[in-house]
């Protein structure tokens, strides 16, 4: 019972700060960013099982064209709102990296796959 | 056991969680009397760290108390005083990690969901930086980035909350102790 309170208790302090901060800062949209950032805790919670339980990879599509120039421009509009230092940007760099990544595994086990095809045709 | 007493009892014997839960509206509640815009934002992102504090001031106030709570549940361990002093060294070491999270991740995902969400037009419609963003594909990666930020800027915030959570619960068990 007690760890049930101490679970919902942060929960609630999860819920309060974020809602405040998503419906201080966003004009539009609200509704589904609070929508988001209430269910985030759970959507976390059902991942991890679905992780634990029904664990597969990851599909990575490709990086969407035009993406790095838009978090260059979020970059630059950052440092003038808030008048700080440069950050590299990183997502569509990330995103690039690990579709890249995807690709080559996918490759591999293609290639597995035939040398087993090329094994069984020659025992036939 | 009614409603009322079984209210009061879960208030008493989570008595440091009430205490945590009640800081957060208070505080904003301050924030927006003073009218401090600016500031707000800060608040809110301290607010992990700012329990605790709370926590820091519960245990002492035990240690200062003759014979606190603190004091009560560490009478039956073989080493009370260094027992103290290691809740004291965890607590402190908790702050730190929390302020460096706060630092390094949360207010730079903060910082860039804001600029994400101006680059939208949802503060500045009028903004010259948007015409760079003229082309159909343009709304949707700037969605992408937002939306990436403010996932890093929940986890980040739910991290935190989750291990003061745990830190207080954990306090609570030995005010509750006695």
């Amino acid at each position: 019972m007690t760890i049930l309170v101490a679970m919902l208790s942060v929960y609630a302090m999860y819920i309060l700060t974020v809602s405040v901060m998503v419906l201080s800062a966003q004009r539009r949209d609200r509704v589904p960013a609070l929508f988001v950032a209430v269910g985030f805790p759970i959507v976390v919670v059902l991942a991890v099982v679905h992780a634990i339980f029904r664990g597969r990879e990851l599909k990575i599509g490709p990086c969407p064209h035009g993406l790095e120039e838009a978090e260059a421009l979020i970059e630059r509009k950052r440092q003038v709102m808030f008048n700080r230092g440069p950050v590299e940007p990183t997502i569509a760099k990330t995103w690039r990296r690990r579709y890249a990544m995807s690709l080559e595994l996918q490759a591999q086990k293609a290639r597995r796959l035939s040398l087993q095809m090329r094994e069984i045709l020659a025992t036939v | 056991m009614q409603l009322i007493e079984l209210i009061a009892d879960l208030i008493h014997r989570n008595l440091v969680l009430t205490v945590a839960l009640a800081l957060i509206p208070l505080k904003l509640l301050m924030v927006r009397l003073c009218k401090d815009q600016d500031g707000e934002w800060e608040t809110v992102m301290s607010m992990p760290e700012d329990l605790c504090y709370v926590s820091v001031g519960l245990l002492l106030s035990s240690l200062t108390a003759g014979r606190g709570p603190l004091q009560t549940y560490f009478s039956g361990f073989p080493h009370p005083r260094t027992d103290v002093a290691i809740i004291l060294a965890i607590n402190f070491a908790l702050i730190v990690v929390l302020h460096k999270i706060s630092q390094s991740w949360t207010r730079v995902q903060y910082m860039h969901w804001r600029a994400a969400l101006a680059v939208r037009g949802d503060q500045n419609s009028a903004d010259d930086l948007q015409l760079e963003l003229n082309l159909s594909p343009s709304e949707d990666n700037v969605l992408h980035v937002l939306i990436h930020h403010l996932v890093g800027l929940l986890g980040s915030l739910l991290i935190q909350f989750v291990v003061v959570g745990f830190w207080l619960y954990r306090i609570a068990e030995v005010f509750s102790s006695r």
